[in-house]
């Protein structure tokens, strides 16, 4: 069976999403994570829990020494899996022997066989396929890439810039600062949905305003082989969180949640839950 | 002396030759598959043969980008178009899938690679280890760099390193946006971008408007012009300088090309540039640039002041584009063009020439074909004669420097 992974804002989530059925749980530390996530200290973790880790920057010159002096210190950690994006991440690795444990997720740029299996094969546990194609093409890849990882649940990341792009805002206008607000979201003029924004010390995220969800999918997704799949905290409440961890969880082993899903969607009917690209094929 | 490569770009075969005529170094374009800019691309095979058959001519090289960031059916094709790449004498493709690197290394191995900026490289260590797994020959790097970040990344480098000097800038790290994808279904990695992130926006903390019809929220990034920083990004040790703008028109590619080139000889001489002189280029490079620029993340680090943050560009277009010299007639000492914008007798035109000072002169008449004088041409595309001072090429651009 595959496993169920998910991402959580507080220390407090970690145990909880265990105790829901997850397989392995993913948090952001200060510093190197760059994601809606709320953030928790190094220092408020457990060292017997094991957790995962997102240290997904862009690393510039300037912060080496202490990323990598930071990437040390967590291996003191029982890390379960570190998601990366920038390949200096993979040298660090080879460098403290936790290749095996390394997830290669850009988010946007694995979307076919041959670059996925070309990023396993540098020895990494496994690559995250972008939630940007659809369902077919998913199933295509997991196929094609042993162990290959798949997020099933969530916001989906829109954009990720350097630039303070909320103070340039507020600044231009007077107006109180918005750093670290995970409240904020943007609505384009001539459409309706609300994209959460983020930004803090790493610059700014843009989030999707629809939340996939894949209850049905799910089953397919297993039946071709998937190894890993991934629930998305970000911007989501902790109940609503963990109430579509235990449905998915129950996918998993194969038991009948039907009625649970229509109770989830009229307990969350305030979420724009979608289908995401699983049936949209973006045209170039 | 050192030598360092001016890239400039070109949507089609005219703009890339005018390109290479004022003093570009390489040219980089677009094939119609595989590329970004899927509505810059028109070159066909022939073109882009043609095109390196033109650029040998002048010493220059032709790079084609091959960054598209592909699904399962962008393959289909692609090892045969590689290969005519090598064929027809493209020296390098940019490329931002491991995947098709590893492909042209295997089916084209003359060709360089070089790692696009959608990898968004900004540090060493990730340009060496994709020179040492995939075998890059150079690195686009990130926007996001600042001017020391590009001094340690090139010194640090086991391979080139390459950066943007000029024209438009997403405002996200490159590969990484998807607004596009989400506003449009357009693929901004598959050449799709719609830009989406000029558009406006109402922000909102939990159901609280922030905004008001008088302050939406803008992520449209300024453009760059890193002018002011050229000379030290020489110093640096960056092998190549890129133009942005494979959309732009011809008129774009001539004199800002044209600029660049007679700044970069400038620094090349080996004496300080005055800030005089810096302020002279910048102005004559902004000539053709009519867009709000900024020297993006070179000097602040988090671009504070590259955000369009409303509507309107600050910036004036204060030459106009009048037209290209199609016959110079020594006899008469006059030429003929096909007038792009309206012109009259007394105005004070501009004359770029590749490898040349700009020159001016007052229009002393104008003829139609028939040979009718004019006080003013206000018709597009007309075709006009009207007399010169000093010997011209066919090619030469044409602009407005009073109205």
């Amino acid at each position: 069976m595959g496993k169920l992974i998910i991402s959580v804002n507080t220390k407090e989530m970690i145990l909880k999403s265990y105790e829901m059925g997850a397989d392995e749980v993913v948090i952001s530390l200060n510093q190197c994570s760059f994601n809606g996530l709320k953030k928790i200290s190094l220092e408020e973790l457990d060292s017997n829990i094991p957790v995962s880790i997102f240290f997904n920057c862009c690393i510039f010159p300037e912060q080496i020494d202490e990323y990598h002096s930071l990437f040390e210190k967590i291996q003191s950690l029982k890390i379960q899996s570190i998601y990366f994006q920038d390949p200096i991440i993979i040298l660090w690795a080879r460098e403290f022997n936790c290749l095996e444990k390394c997830i290669y997720r850009p988010e946007t740029l694995v979307t076919n066989q041959m670059d996925a299996n070309w990023w396993y094969s540098r020895g990494l546990k496994s690559v995250s396929i972008s939630p940007l194609i659809t369902l077919e093409e998913t199933l295509h890849m997991i196929r094609n890439v042993p162990n290959s990882e798949c997020v099933i649940h969530g916001h989906l990341m829109m954009s990720y810039s350097k630039r303070y792009l909320v103070s340039a805002f507020t600044n231009h206008n007077d107006l109180p600062s918005l750093r670290n607000n995970y409240d904020l979201t943007i609505q384009e003029e001539k459409r309706d949905g609300h994209m959460p924004i983020y930004e803090d010390e790493n610059g700014t995220l843009i989030y999707t305003d629809f939340v996939l969800e894949s209850f049905n999918e799910l089953p397919i997704l297993m039946k071709k082989g998937i190894s890993r799949v991934f629930v998305n905290g970000e911007f989501l409440k902790d109940e609503e969180l963990l109430d579509a961890l235990s449905i998915y969880k129950q996918i998993m082993e194969e038991k009948d949640v039907q009625n649970q899903i229509v109770s989830f969607f009229e307990k969350y009917k305030e979420t724009s839950y979608s289908k995401g690209y699983y049936e949209e094929k973006t045209i170039q | 002396m050192r030598t360092v490569e001016l890239l400039a770009p070109a949507g089609d075969l005219n703009r890339c030759k005018t390109a290479i005529r004022f003093g570009a170094d390489a040219v980089y374009i677009g094939g119609q598959s595989f590329s970004l800019r899927s509505r810059a691309s028109n070159f066909t095979l022939a073109d882009i043969e043609e095109a390196c058959l033109f650029a040998k001519e002048y010493g220059s090289h032709i790079h084609v980008t091959v960054n598209m960031i592909p699904h399962e059916e962008d393959f289909e094709g692609l090892e045969t178009y590689i290969k005519e790449l090598e064929r027809v004498g493209v020296t390098a493709v940019i490329v931002a899938s491991a995947a098709i690197m590893n492909i042209v290394r295997k089916v084209a191995p003359s060709l360089e690679i070089h790692c696009s900026t959608q990898l968004s490289v900004t540090n060493a260590q990730t340009a060496n280890f994709y020179h040492e797994e995939l075998g890059i020959n150079r690195v686009v790097l990130a926007r996001e760099c600042t001017l020391e970040n590009v001094r340690e990344i090139t010194k640090a480098s086991t391979i080139d390193t390459e950066a943007f000097i000029h024209g438009g800038m997403c405002v996200n790290y490159s590969g990484r946006c998807t607004l596009s994808n989400r506003m449009t279904l357009r693929d901004a990695n598959r050449g799709g971008c719609a830009q989406s992130c000029r558009w406006e926006y109402r922000l909102f903390e939990k159901k609280k408007e922030i905004t008001t019809s008088k302050t939406y929220f803008t992520m449209g990034s300024r453009d760059l012009c890193a002018a002011q920083e050229l000379e030290q990004l020489i110093h640096a040790g960056v092998t190549s300088f890129k133009i942005e703008g494979r959309m732009k028109t011809e008129y774009y590619v001539a004199s800002v090309v044209s600029a660049y080139r007679h700044l970069i000889d400038r620094i090349l001489e080996g004496t300080p540039l005055t800030e005089e002189e810096c302020n002279f280029y910048q102005k004559e490079i902004l000539k053709g640039e009519n867009r709000a620029v900024c020297n993006g993340l070179y000097t602040n680090e988090r671009g504070d002041n590259s955000l369009i943050l409303h509507m309107n560009s600050d910036q004036e277009v204060n030459h106009d584009f009048i037209g290209k010299v199609e016959i110079y007639d020594p006899d008469t000492k006059s030429f003929f063009f096909r007038c792009r914008n309206v012109v009259k007798v007394g105005d004070t035109l501009e004359i770029l020439s590749p490898k040349k000072e700009n020159r001016n002169f007052v229009v002393e008449w104008i003829q139609d074909e028939d040979k009718n004088y004019l006080e003013e041409c206000k018709n597009p595309m007309r075709f006009i004669e009207m007399p010169v001072p000093f010997e011209m090429e066919p090619g030469d651009i044409i602009r407005r420097i009073s109205k």
